[in-house]
């Protein structure tokens, strides 16, 4: 049986880990996801690998509470595997498919807590950080188009700010908005469209082709 | 139709951002179903709020989840697609109906789970080499390695069953020794070249056992070995000398 050097292995360990991923970046999402409904492991791990981490964030921002969120992650992943060949491109991205699909399980979550608990958006410092193993370039790209969306949104005036994130990852109803800004709802409704059309200019403005 | 639109127009930047009032909602969308404009503005604005999720800051998963996620999609195939009969090796309803709130439970359907995968490949199960297949029909081979315990873990071992295309591997732990509540089991890869590579970490069932699935290829790799490393997450970088290992070369 062979038994490891420790103490080389120890030696080595400055140097950078190689990524070990299983499915090299070669495939687009469409094609993970014809891939997994034809039962391949292989493209569920690629696109896991690819949106996992966003997945995670977003439902940890909404919970607030990683447990939950890894929980909702994982019914999120198996529910597209399930319905992978449901999909279909038209409609938008593989990308926004999923996170839709894990906002709105998250929120589902939030809402079957006792009293409608809601959680501050915060993140504990300690949880943002940078994942291992992740293609380099697609990091980047990612980064670069995170940036985009705070600055479109921290570009909002602020009441159209608070409605929208009330609404997406506060789970709040147009109504339960506008009864805690008291305001009229058609208020809410108002600025919850302006907000989205001014996210949208912003955003073709810096060429986010997702939008 | 004109008036319904005018009504409903605003309602679609909620249904956009999930927000609507759930009573409405099935008259929203019976509008936006019907109405051209509605529906291209429907689909403008909840692909804008789809990018909303990326205004979250990037937080970093536990490695369990992904393994959990693969866990989890195997078992759901399984169940909705079958294996014939005929390759079945062990008894249908032992292994789907497992109680999924029972530790043990689990582990022994997501064992019986990767059974019933090397099942569907008509593998027999072969130590350190190459199978020739099984009676059922010719097949791609398995491989299966041995971990074995040593000092504090002499009584442990472990088996590990690499698929036929090494895209997955079952490692069977037996007789491992309890941990502190605040300890867990880490398992490395250990590269052919640089530092080993953290697969998994657990906690071992009240009778010992545990059964990972490592979603890796083991191509390149030259041994699983398991350390005892803080809980919950383990540690990014071996802490210990391991006292339970195998080659995988």
């Amino acid at each position: 049986m062979l038994k490891p050097n420790w103490a080389r292995i120890h030696e080595v360990m400055a140097l950078p880990q190689r990524r070990i991923g299983m499915a090299a970046d070669r495939s687009s999402d469409a094609d993970l996801v014809a891939g997994m409904s034809r039962g391949e492991v292989d493209a569920l791990e690629e696109l896991y690998d690819r949106y996992g981490r966003l997945a995670f964030s977003m439902s940890l921002k909404v919970l607030g509470d990683q447990q939950r969120a890894e929980d909702v992650v994982q019914e999120t992943f198996l529910k597209v595997w399930n319905a992978a060949s449901n999909f279909d491109g038209r409609k938008g991205s593989v990308r926004t498919w999923l996170l839709t699909a894990v906002r709105n399980r998250s929120v589902d979550h939030l809402r079957g807590r006792a009293g409608r608990e809601r959680q501050e958006v915060e993140l504990p410092p300690s949880l943002v950080v940078n994942g291992p193993g992740s293609d380099p370039w697609r990091e980047v790209s990612l980064a670069m188009e995170c940036d985009a969306v705070r600055e479109a949104v921290a570009r909002l005036p602020s009441d159209q700010r608070q409605t929208i994130e009330l609404a997406y990852f506060g789970g709040y109803t147009q109504r339960e908005i506008a009864e805690m800004c008291s305001v009229p709802l058609s208020t809410i409704k108002g600025r919850t469209r302006l907000a989205l059309e001014k996210l949208r200019s912003y955003m073709e403005g810096k060429g986010l082709f997702d939008v | 139709m004109f008036e319904a639109h005018e009504e409903l127009e605003h309602d679609v930047a909620a249904l956009a951002v999930g927000s609507g009032e759930p009573d409405d909602l099935d008259r929203i969308r019976t509008h936006v179903d019907g109405c051209v404009a509605c529906q291209q503005l429907y689909e403008r604005l909840s692909r804008t709020a789809g990018q909303l999720a990326l205004s979250a800051e990037l937080a970093t998963p536990p490695p369990r989840l992904r393994t959990r996620i693969v866990e989890a999609a195997l078992k759901s195939r399984q169940v909705i697609e079958p294996a014939p009969t005929r390759l079945r090796v062990v008894p249908r309803r032992s292994l789907l109906s497992p109680s999924p709130r029972l530790p043990r439970a689990w582990a022994t359907a997501a064992a019986a789970t990767m059974l019933i995968v090397l099942a569907s490949f008509g593998a027999g199960f072969v130590t350190g080499h190459r199978s020739s297949g099984s009676v059922v029909s010719p097949a791609p081979a398995t491989v299966q390695y041995r971990l074995t315990g040593s000092g504090s873990m002499s009584g442990a071992s472990g088996q590990a069953i690499v698929l036929p295309d090494n895209s997955l591997t079952l490692v069977n732990f037996q007789g491992l020794p309890q941990l502190a509540s605040n300890r867990v089991y880490e398992v490395w890869l250990i590269p052919n070249e640089g530092a080993p590579i953290p697969a998994d970490v657990f906690s071992p069932e009240a009778d010992g056992s545990k059964v990972i699935l490592i979603t890796r290829r083991l191509t390149g790799f030259k041994a699983i070995a398991v350390t005892v490393e803080p809980g919950p997450t383990g540690s990014p970088q071996p802490t210990q000398q391991p006292e339970l290992s195998g080659s995988v070369a």
